[in-house]
């Protein structure tokens, strides 16, 4: 029941979206309750929630339905609530259920636009989640059943994940099934969704006792003669019923195939009613209802053929029974002075300042936890640099004068940056803007600070100051409220952020544009964003932060039997580190699992950073931004994690070879990466890994690393190695080699 | 003048509400607290007096004395090892020491680090000792600032994980011999909706429940989930187990037979911060007013709880746990006590079922106020009523 977020932008304000199903053994109230206690932190910016009924039920008092959903409002007091139904083949949405949201979206969101998008987006999603979206780098090309070449190709059984994606598919299709008794797939490989939707069509319309036949078509229609005769009979099949057929097609690009199948069919049964619908459309040349146009917006994968595909292109066939690539290519990319160029400055800058450290949490200025970051960026140690808080005070000089009010969220590193600006501004203006702490500047906020905004006209000004932005979404969130009806301010608005951390440059870029737009006011006054220092890093959280899946592997371990005691105190001792520190100092240089005296170290001339001082978490930061930078190029065959089937993996001589002197740097690479970034394809090549693995660990000097080795096979990030009698005893008699031990047979197994 | 207080064997909840009562009247200062071995013969006892323990260390350096008489040190540090009051000695006091042997020398690792090492207390009954045999109660502790969260708890993090691990805890601890099957036979749901609660309430402790009116935690501290079992053979043992608690004994009185074996478990969450009604206001000043009598923080504490009331800004819809809680402990048949500040609340699923609200306690004249907030919740584990 994960719910899934959208951002949905209406022009110039993007307004959060959370969409989630009611499956039909769950009630409502045990939705809303899950939402809250598993997903309040993901959902806490909802301004749409979303609810979709149990995909079977025909819904005919809405009303009543309505009454039973006041367990959302509880918990999402602040938003527009919604239930997405049908009700006899027809789909809609509701107005909004709850009383007390802040703002009623209800005309937007009852729109057909919002439901055509909601559609799109949510089929969007399961596409590009899964591993249906094939892409190929620069010089390879498929050649798929249709006979033609593409750089992307999009097999759209491989959606069929989970059971929540097939009841979507029912759900969306329905408005096409009305008196429908028969479906049939022009592909196999989407059979699971005809079958799920012949099953809860004939629970849907159980008044009128539907019976819906399913059959498929084995291979990709060309048209050949061979191929119609095969098709007969299947058709012939769930052309038993008096109802109409539908024909669902996976994907349509040219309509080649649809076009041979309509002409066939129609000549086989020229009265029956047959329904041809897509379930994707990937351009706008053919006419066919489709559930989802994955074409003509922002980002979407380019499927035009290529009528020559240029010399030197590897060409890999995409089979036309299976839809599955014929071969895999994998290739490897290593780290590179290219690769570590763009954050570098950075990291050269605040190397040995703990303004990087790891597995920390973030809270606000009541101390209440606010989020958890793998890698935390701590503005109040980042503002010891001079040059930093140099940077910061500058910023006052670019205003003419004394901003109206500068409003910060609720943390320390916010109310130190606005005590430093605040001085500022005085002494240059004689002048200090009142400020404001706040989390949003929603309904929280008391009325006095309120009227004050609304006092302030068009040509007066406001700073949101933040320390750290990853997604942009908490400036975002100040800037609907400063919209609204309540605050409804007009002047402008400077976004100063110490550190700017997307994810993606992209992505920033974005949100600097939404937060830059100002209706009616020429470029210069526009709203203005500034950050001091900007790096792209991965935002790992708890779910993805390599320390708390570490906890989670020395919890399972602990749970078992069968450990020595010198190794169970290891374990505890780690784990009392990692589930005290977050809340604290966050790790710095105790982030590699490390017993001996003598930790791994950065030597001079590193291509990471210059610094040889620099902090475990330093160098671990460094090395996850230049692997994020890796995984965000352009796709020329060298993007890190590029899925099926041309996987990129990180070199096998960058994490277990000598490319690296330092440890540190391999054991930091390891950390970093993923699994599916490491593991081989080639079974020739894990088990190149796996031996090196061997080599490594029974290095004398590994043993202070064993630990850490260990964490890395229990993780599958390596291989789990083949010891003999003698290398086995070597481990057993040391507590680290105990747990090394303990995952080489934990995994083995 | 140092306070002095003898907490005999036979201390009852009254008795203990007195003590608070004398604390909070003492004010700040040094005390000392006699402290008698065996302190189970009624419910929710260790846990209060765990409180009592934190309001008068609160109030300045407390000297315990173990007062189970002898000079067998090794039964006095098997007392503090082994119960959440002996814990809370240790944890709170800054000199402890038997009746005639001098200081309780733990040796060795500290009692807290061993504590956090196991996981938890789990406490045998000596009738029950034996191979297979239940323990009857398990204590799962987080100390602040030391280990905020406890090493049993590695990896969970999320609600699913929790609710897994509490049901395998209770069912590997108490679900055999008279509790056997008991999973089974109260369903899926009932069984789930109290387990959600639990970890609202545990998350509350670690949000709320170890930070003070300035939002810094609280050191030393202990928070705890407990789990106990309760078995007893005639009703009128279970309805003296429930003395001090008008209550309380009416519910024991109207669901135990009078005759034959039965049995509770119990949960209770505990911590020892400034209570939900005035951590609320910490961050909430807004509501003030409505605290200034008895009746207005009842209404606030049922508030806090029963609505969208956060004393988190930035992330509002917290404490609706509590309805569905309360549905849940009526469907089992359940009795809630919460024990906040000076605010004494509960709800029965005799007298006040159907009701999403917890009543004040009546008790005679005014309770003092102790440190942190217990939520203790008794369910019955006998096949004939779940």
């Amino acid at each position: 029941m994960d719910p899934i977020i959208f951002e949905r932008s209406n022009g110039e304000q993007p307004i959060n979206v959370t969409f989630v199903d009611c499956p039909n053994f769950l009630e409502y109230s045990d939705v809303a309750e899950q939402l809250y206690s598993s997903y309040a932190r993901i959902t806490e910016s909802t301004d749409v929630l979303i609810v979709r009924a149990p995909v079977d039920r025909s819904i005919n008092d809405i009303d009543l339905e309505l009454d039973n959903m006041q367990p959302f409002s509880n918990r999402f007091p602040r938003a527009s609530i919604h239930l997405l139904s049908s009700s006899d083949f027809s789909i809609s949405i509701s107005k909004n259920c709850n009383a007390n949201a802040i703002r009623d979206f209800c005309d937007e969101v009852t729109s057909a636009d919002f439901v055509e998008w909601l559609r799109e987006s949510e089929l969007r999603y399961y596409a590009v989640r899964s591993s249906a979206l094939l892409s190929t780098p620069d010089n390879f090309s498929f050649h798929i059943p249709s006979g033609r070449c593409v750089r992307n190709f999009l097999r759209v059984g491989s959606i069929q994940l989970e059971r929540r994606t097939l009841d979507a598919v029912f759900f969306w299709l329905l408005p096409f099934l009305r008196n429908c008794d028969g479906i049939l797939t022009e592909t196999w490989s989407i059979s699971s969704i005809a079958l799920n939707a012949a099953r809860l069509l004939e629970r849907y319309a159980a008044n009128i006792n539907v019976r819906c036949r399913v059959d498929m078509l084995s291979t990709y229609h060309d048209g050949s003669a061979l191929l119609d005769q095969q098709m007969e009979v299947p058709f012939q099949r769930v052309c038993v019923g008096n109802g109409a057929v539908v024909v669902l097609i996976s994907a349509v690009m040219t309509g080649r195939s649809l076009s041979n199948l309509q002409e066939y069919l129609t000549k086989l049964y020229p009265h029956k009613e047959v329904r041809f619908v897509a379930i994707y459309k990937l351009s706008d040349s053919v006419q066919i209802d489709a559930l989802c146009n994955f074409f003509g917006y922002a980002g979407a994968p380019n499927f035009e053929y290529i009528d020559r595909p240029p010399l030197g292109t590897h060409v890999v066939t995409v089979d036309s029974k299976t839809y599955f690539p014929l071969a895999v290519k994998e290739n490897s990319v290593g780290l590179s002075p290219s690769c570590s160029k763009p954050n570098r400055p950075f990291f050269d800058k605040f190397a040995g300042t703990k303004a990087l450290t790891l597995h920390r949490d973030s809270f606000d200025s009541f101390n209440l936890l606010f989020r958890h970051h793998g890698i935390y960026v701590d503005v109040e140690a980042m503002l010891n640099v001079p040059s930093f808080r140099a940077s910061l005070l500058d910023l006052a000089a670019s205003l003419s004068e004394s901003p109206a009010l500068l409003i910060t969220p609720p943390h320390n590193a916010g109310d130190l940056m606005a005590r430093l600006l605040t001085a500022e501004f005085k002494s240059r203006y004689d002048k200090e803007p009142r400020v404001l702490s706040h989390p949003d500047l929603g309904p929280s906020l008391d009325a006095e600070s309120r009227a004050l905004i609304r006092s302030l006209d068009e040509n007066q000004a406001l700073v949101i100051l933040d320390d750290v932005s990853v997604t942009g979404k908490r400036l975002s969130r100040y800037q609907l409220h400063l919209r609204s009806q309540e605050l409804d301010f007009k002047g402008r608005i400077h976004y100063w952020i110490g550190v700017a951390r997307p994810e993606s440059q992209r992505q920033w870029a974005d949100r600097v544009m939404h937060l830059s737009y100002r209706i009616g006011y020429p470029k210069p006054e526009q709203h203005s964003v500034v950050s001091l220092e900007t790096v792209t890093l991965p935002d790992w959280t708890h779910k993805t932060c390599p320390w708390c899946v570490e906890i989670q592997h020395l919890g399972r371990i602990i749970d078992e039997a069968g450990i020595q005691s010198g190794t169970e105190r290891l374990i505890k001792d780690r784990l009392r580190l990692l589930m005290s520190v977050h809340e604290a100092e966050g790790l710095s240089n105790d982030a590699i699992w490390c017993l001996s005296e003598e930790r791994p170290k950065l030597t001079p001339n590193s291509l990471i950073m210059d610094d040889t001082n620099a902090l475990e978490s330093d160098v671990i930061s460094a090395v996850a931004a230049a692997l994020h930078h890796l995984r965000s190029i352009p796709n020329t065959g060298n993007r890190l994690g590029s899925a099926y089937p041309f996987p990129t993996l990180v070199g096998i001589d960058d994490h277990l070879g000598q490319k690296f002197n330092d440890m540190l740097l391999r054991l930091a690479i390891i950390r970093s990466s993923q699994r599916k970034e490491l593991t081989r394809w080639d079974d020739s090549e894990e088990e190149r890994r796996r031996e090196r693995v061997r080599e490594l660990l029974l290095l004398p000097e590994a043993v202070g690393i064993w630990p850490e080795l260990a964490l890395n096979i229990l993780d599958r990030k390596l291989p789990p190695p083949v010891l003999s009698e003698h290398e086995q005893g070597i481990l057993s008699s040391h507590p680290a080699g105990g747990l090394l031990w303990w995952a080489i047979q934990s995994i083995s197994k | 003048m140092p306070l002095t207080l003898r907490i005999g064997k036979d201390a009852s909840l009254g008795a203990l509400e007195d003590k608070i009562l004398q604390i909070a009247h003492h004010g700040r200062g040094p005390s000392t607290v006699w402290l008698a071995a065996d302190t189970q013969k009624y419910f929710f006892e260790e846990t209060r007096i765990a409180s009592l323990l934190a309001t008068a260390a609160r109030a300045g350096p407390l000297t315990i004395v173990d007062w189970s008489g002898g000079e067998d040190s090794d039964r006095a540090k098997s007392r503090f090892r082994t119960t959440p009051d002996g814990l809370a000695a240790v944890v709170y006091s800054g000199d402890l020491r038997t009746v005639k042997s001098g200081n309780v020398d733990f040796e060795g690792r500290d009692l807290v680090a061993t504590v956090i090492d196991q996981g938890g207390l789990a406490e045998a009954r000596p009738s029950e000792i034996g191979k297979n045999a239940p323990t009857s109660s398990l204590t799962i502790c987080a100390f602040d600032d030391q280990q905020p969260e406890p090493l049993v708890f590695a990896g969970i993090y999320d609600l699913a994980r929790f609710i897994s691990k509490i049901q395998t805890l209770r069912r590997s601890h108490f679900e055999v011999g008279i509790g056997a099957g008991y999973a089974g036979r109260i369903g899926g749901e009932a069984d789930r909706q109290l387990a959600i609660f639990i970890y609202e309430l545990y998350q509350n402790t670690y949000f709320h429940g170890r930070r003070d009116s300035r939002h810094a935690i609280i050191k030393p501290g202990m928070r705890y989930i407990r789990l106990k079992r309760h078995i007893g053979v005639r009703q009128s043992q279970f309805t003296e187990k429930a003395s001090g608690f008008t209550e309380l004994q009416e519910y024991m009185e109207k669901t135990v037979p009078p005759k034959g074996q039965f049995a509770f478990w119990e949960v209770t969450v505990s911590d020892h911060g400034i209570g939900i009604v005035d951590r609320f206001l910490a961050t909430r000043p807004e509501y003030r007013s409505e605290a200034s009598t008895y009746e207005g923080r009842v209404t606030l504490a049922n508030r806090i709880i029963n609505e969208a009331l956060s004393s988190n800004l930035s992330l509002s819809g917290a404490g609706y746990g509590i309805r569905n809680a309360l549905a849940a402990s009526d469907k089992l048949r359940g009795f809630t006590s919460v024990r906040s500040g000076d605010l004494w609340l509960y709800h029965s699923s005799v007298t006040t079922k159907d009701t999403p609200w917890l009543n004040p306690v009546s008790v005679s004249g005014q309770l003092g106020r102790s440190a942190g907030t217990q939520f203790s919740m008794l369910f019955p584990l006998s096949e004939q009523y779940t």
